[in-house]
């Protein structure tokens, strides 16, 4: 189902939480999903993965085992997907897993190269030219700002708050499997995420 | 407005009898109640219906839920950060508090050699 009838691309990791593990297959490939009852959590249009967490996990791995250091492979890492949200803004993006892991790849290879030849120009080039896929350097860097002021958000949230949303968001864990972590009702979940949403909307304003 | 909304099937009412997703709460209010609603587990086609008319009812609520899904979208790159910049954070204390540890460990057992040796010097003879 489109969970927004709005004519803007369909929000792909909101919309239907339901899905990702199943093998619906392409079920992303629009950026559609036909709603089909029950189905396991995760985050939809990851494909294989059924969560952020595991997907830049096994990532991260990958990167490791081709040289990266860990701290350079999360940065890489988060980097694609940064560029993976931007992207997605201007067109629908068919293959989320993939487009990740190629991003997170190209940058670790692009910045090997330019270090070789020279590190200045290299962050030079890394400031200026930001791939020739769509995004442009005035979006990576404006959203850079507002990934900053995000998580400063969730730096002032309360933790419980903090930690019952990313279970949701980034482990893709259900309500019922986080009410029993954290000692507390389903419901107390839910409102634990409606009012995080509601604080980061807040703050997030005019940003 | 339709009881559904205040309390959907298979699920227990997270709002103690109020309406989240009704004024007088503010838009936003309910845009984010609304996230929260369409990512339970149990989700069903009659709670999409509800929120399809919830979207139609104030033209200000697509709006407002289109700026909430932004946030939850963005929330996967900077959730991520903050678990990396959080683990590194921990990694480093661990670190510094290891190495005052040692450090601790090591005067200690360097006083102890010394006093040993001082001690021994004054017991032998000569």
């Amino acid at each position: 189902m489109r969970a927004s009838p709005i004519s803007h691309d369909p929000p792909l990791l909101l919309k239907s939480p339901h899905t990702g593990d199943d093998k619906s297959g392409p079920a992303n490939e629009d950026g559609r999903h036909t709603h089909s009852g029950k189905r396991p959590p995760g985050i939809s249009g990851l494909g294989a993965f059924k969560t952020l967490s595991e997907l830049t996990r096994r990532l991260r791995q990958a990167l490791r085992q081709k040289g990266r250091s860990t701290e350079e492979a999360e940065d890489l890492v988060q980097d694609a997907l940064l560029r993976y949200e931007i992207f997605r803004r201007a067109q629908p993006v068919r293959n989320p897993e993939a487009f990740i892991a190629r991003t997170a790849l190209n940058l670790a290879i692009d910045g090997a190269r330019r270090r070789r030849r020279s590190p200045i120009a290299a962050a030079v080039l890394d400031f200026c030219e930001a791939g020739d896929q769509a995004p442009g350097p005035y979006d990576i860097l404006a959203s850079r700002h507002s990934l900053e002021r995000l998580k400063a958000g969730l730096e002032v949230m309360p933790t419980k708050t903090r930690t019952i949303l990313l279970a949701q968001r980034l482990d893709g864990m259900t309500y019922s499997q986080i009410a029993e972590q954290q000692g507390l009702s389903q419901s107390a979940v839910e409102k634990h995420i409606a009012r995080a949403m509601l604080f980061l909307q807040q703050w997030m304003q005019d940003w | 407005m339709d009881a559904r909304l205040v309390s959907p099937p298979d699920f227990d009412d997270p709002y103690d009898g109020q309406d989240p997703f009704a004024a007088p709460r503010s838009s936003r209010s309910q845009a984010s109640a609304w996230i929260a609603a369409l990512r339970r587990h149990n989700r069903n086609p009659a709670v999409e219906a509800d929120f399809r008319t919830w979207l139609t009812r104030d033209p200000s609520n697509p709006r407002t839920f289109d700026a909430a899904t932004q946030i939850w979208e963005l929330l996967g790159a900077a959730g991520m950060a903050f678990r990396t910049e959080h683990r590194r954070k921990v990694l480093r204390r661990t670190a510094i508090t290891a190495s005052a540890a040692c450090f601790i460990v090591l005067v200690g057992v360097g006083a102890g050699v010394v006093s040993q040796a001082v001690k021994r010097r004054k017991l032998s003879p000569a």
